[in-house]
Order: C-alpha cells, then structure tokens, then sequence
C-alpha cells in the first residue's frame, strides 16, 4: 500500500494472502519488533525508576508516590525517552514519508501509522 | 515508485547539513509530545484500571484500561506530534520550510488551520487501543513474573 502498488488495502491484502499465505503479513517484523522491544524497555523501565526515585518513604515505613512527584517521574521520563529515541523517530518518519532530500510535506501524515505505542 | 533511500545514506544527508541538530530535528516537539503525554498515559491507564469494575478479571482490567490509555495519549499528543513528523520530514538546506518549533506550528496553523494538527488521527486511534492494551499487559505480566522471583506459572493474571 504505501509503496502505491496496490490500489486498496483489501486488494493488497488479497494478494498478499494469494502470493504467501498468512506469513505474508509478517514479513519485515523483525526491525519494528527489535525496536519495539528497546523502545517498550526504556519507557516503562525508567519510569518505574523515576517512580521509585521521586517517591518519599511514610512514617509507617512504605513507599508514597506524591502527584508532584508523579509529574516529576513522568516527566523526566520523557526526557529519556525522547533524549534516546528523537534520532530513531526522525529516520523513521523520512522513512515512511519515502523521500530523503527533495519532498512534499502534505503527503506526511500518511505515515501517521505511528510505531512504537 | 518511489525508492526508499538506504538508513545510512539518509543519516549522512541529515548529518551532512545540520550535524547533531539536525539528527535531533524535532526534539522539542517530542519533549513536549512525551512529557504530558507520559502524565495523560501512565495516569489514564491506572485511573480507568482502578475505575474497571473488579468482577472484570485482572488481566481484563489490565487489557482495558491499557487500550484506552493509549487512546487518551494520542488523542492528547497528536497536535505536537504532527509538529514534530513535520520538522522530520522538512527539506534539507536551502529548501527547508521550517525554522523551528514556534514556525513549524505558526506555518502549520496558516496552512492548514486547527484541522491541520489532527491529520491522520483516525487510523493512528484505531492503532492505539490493541497496541497499547498488549503493551501494558506485556508489561504487567513481566513485572508479575520479576516480582514472583521468576518462577514459571500459568498465564494467569487473575
């Protein structure tokens, strides 16, 4: 489909199915699972250190999220997170829009198939 | 056709006229897409995972309130991230049309008006609720599992 090899997405499908079966529909899962995995590692992994770092310990001896820490912990996760993967994103979206140098920005958000959440 | 060009030869074309800032392109607009997005996200998921009704099992909680926070942070974030996919995929060089984040928005707004900020939106929430509902119980279950010392137990959250 976004090669404009096919004119809908049921006759890309069709074909897909006809020329390879099921499989088909999996072919080049391995790079979006590879940066999946990472991606998924570092959102949740540093927030839940965030989380642990901003929290404060009760008079009772438990562990105690504030909101203001919440925001804090969220926040600097994104910080992370955008600080690691910004240069991914930006490959990508030249990627999927499919021109490096010369090109037309209206066709972007074709490409709004957004990865990685 | 277009031809896609090669991972490398397109880094060295970004490289080439804007060094690092130009690798980074966009930064700002994915700060401020990430970080509300990360309070809308963590915190819409453990609201609606509270406010599921617990006769739903746990791992139905954990799918639902999953798929929804991930339809609450797009529907949120969607303006800043066609902001950001926008200085993305600007020319390079001479021809470049944004000069920064304030211009992409100013350009953005002008060109397209409010409408502008939400293109391809729907495909991208159709998206969100399986994606998001398998990332957090995903990430439940590992967590389950870390926390029970690993041992092997049957897929069951309940």
């Amino acid at each position: 489909m976004q090669t404009g090899d096919f004119t809908s997405p049921t006759a890309c499908a069709r074909h897909t199915f006809r020329q390879e079966g099921l499989r088909g529909f999996f072919s080049g899962i391995s790079s979006p699972l590879a940066s999946s995995v990472v991606f998924s590692s570092v959102l949740f992994g540093s927030f839940e250190a965030f989380k642990e770092l901003f929290s404060h310990t009760t008079a009772d001896g438990r562990q105690q999220l504030s909101a203001t820490g919440l925001v804090a912990a969220c926040f600097a996760t994104g910080w992370v997170e955008t600080t690691c993967y910004s240069p991914f994103e930006h490959i990508k979206t030249r990627l999927q829009t499919q021109y490096g140098q010369s090109g037309n920005v209206e066709r972007l958000h074709l490409a709004c198939a957004h990865l990685c959440s | 056709m277009l031809v896609a060009l090669p991972v490398a030869t397109i880094l060295r074309q970004i490289y080439a006229h804007g060094g690092i800032r130009g690798i980074y392109a966009g930064y700002v607009a994915q700060l401020w897409r990430e970080c509300p997005g990360n309070f809308v996200y963590f915190g819409s998921y453990t609201l609606a995972r509270d406010a599921l009704p617990s006769d739903h099992g746990e791992t139905q909680r954990v799918l639902l309130a999953g798929g929804f926070s991930g339809v609450c942070y797009w529907l949120f974030t969607y303006p800043m991230d066609v902001v950001k996919s926008r200085m993305q995929a600007d020319k390079l060089g001479q021809g470049r049309r944004y000069q920064g984040f304030v211009d992409c928005i100013r350009v953005t707004y002008r060109e397209l008006g409010v409408k502008g900020f939400f293109r391809g939106l729907t495909p991208c929430l159709v998206r969100a609720f399986p994606t998001n509902a398998a990332a957090f119980g995903a990430f439940e279950y590992v967590k389950y599992l870390l926390d029970n010392n690993s041992k092997p137990l049957s897929m069951t959250l309940n």
